[in-house]
């Protein structure tokens, strides 16, 4: 018969199945993302704000720089579009 | 058959692939081309290439799902081609590239990734898009050669854009890449023996790219040769 510890313990595997798979950096990047694309007029008013704005759609921790693309994890970030 | 890779992937080059796909078809030749890192980086139209094949991995610059692509190939030229999936469809002319893909339980999601990455881009707009990654390429790669490191991709602005792969002698891979990540938080891609490739995606800011020179000013202050 199961005992009460293994009992709980099932308990535990399944919650931990059910968690995201995203690293909590990554829930709390996406909790404050923006839902859109900034206007065009922010483009033609100020590029680099423009770009700012792109990049707070993206999986990326602020402090973290990619100059590398297409690799592997979260390193590879996607836009919140496509999650 | 002439194969190439319309941009490469050490170097960054971007090869005139029409002209060589024109080259290839003036001599009945059949050109494939190797697209991984085209679509999102660069605007791309496979009719006006004139390409007969070309394939491509849009987790690169489209930041799509892994395991997403995909194969173009000429109407002209989908009979001559033999099918290396043997199920239902197969030999059917009839459903022209769908052959080659049958569709079936394959991942979803997956592509429904691929189709909204597609949409993302296009709602940024690609001209949009290639014009920062060329900016953003081009000023990183003459900050480079203004400490020294040498250019391994093109010196025509044309034939390249959002890759910068330079070499940074005396210093050896990987130490450097190990280090922007260790201490700085910033990703590079070293090659061997002293190759660092530079890409720079349309999320990367000004105020990245300048953290990254301020760094390696800091890599070879701390290690002096």
């Amino acid at each position: 018969m199961i005992d009460r510890r293994t009992f709980l313990s099932s308990f535990a595997a399944v919650a931990a199945l059910t968690r995201s798979p995203l690293p909590d950096v990554c829930q709390e990047i996406l909790a404050h993302a923006p839902d859109k694309i900034p206007d065009g007029g922010l483009y033609d008013a100020d590029e680099e704000a423009y770009w700012t704005e792109i990049r707070k759609l993206f999986l990326i921790p602020e402090d973290e720089v990619y100059l590398n693309n297409g690799t592997v994890g979260y390193h590879s970030p996607h836009p919140r579009a496509l999650l | 058959m002439l194969f190439f890779s319309h941009i490469t992937t050490v170097t960054g080059v971007v090869l005139p692939a029409k002209q060589l796909c024109a080259l290839a078809r003036s001599k009945g030749i059949l050109s494939a081309v190797d697209g991984a890192h085209v679509p999102g980086m660069m605007k791309l139209d496979v009719h006006e290439l004139g390409c007969d094949m070309y394939s491509a991995s849009p987790h690169k610059w489209l930041q799509s799902p892994k395991g997403t692509g995909f194969l173009y190939v000429r109407d002209e030229v989908i009979d001559r081609l033999w099918n290396t999936i043997a199920t239902e469809g197969w030999d059917d002319t009839k459903i022209r590239a769908e052959r080659f893909q049958r569709i079936g339980s394959s991942n979803v999601p997956a592509l429904r990734g691929l189709k909204a990455s597609i949409e993302f881009a296009n709602q940024i707009g690609m001209d949009r898009i290639e014009k920062r990654h060329r900016k953003m390429a081009d000023y990183l790669l003459q900050e480079m050669m203004e400490i020294h490191a040498h250019s391994w991709t093109s010196p025509d602005p044309a034939l390249r854009c959002a890759i910068a792969t330079v070499t940074i002698e005396p210093y050896k891979m990987p130490d450097p890449e190990l280090w922007m990540w260790k201490e700085k938080k910033i990703r590079i891609r070293g090659g061997l023996p002293s190759k660092i490739r530079l890409s720079t995606p349309y999320y990367l800011l000004k105020k990245d790219v300048e953290r990254f020179l301020q760094a390696c000013g800091e890599y070879r202050e701390t290690h002096p040769v």
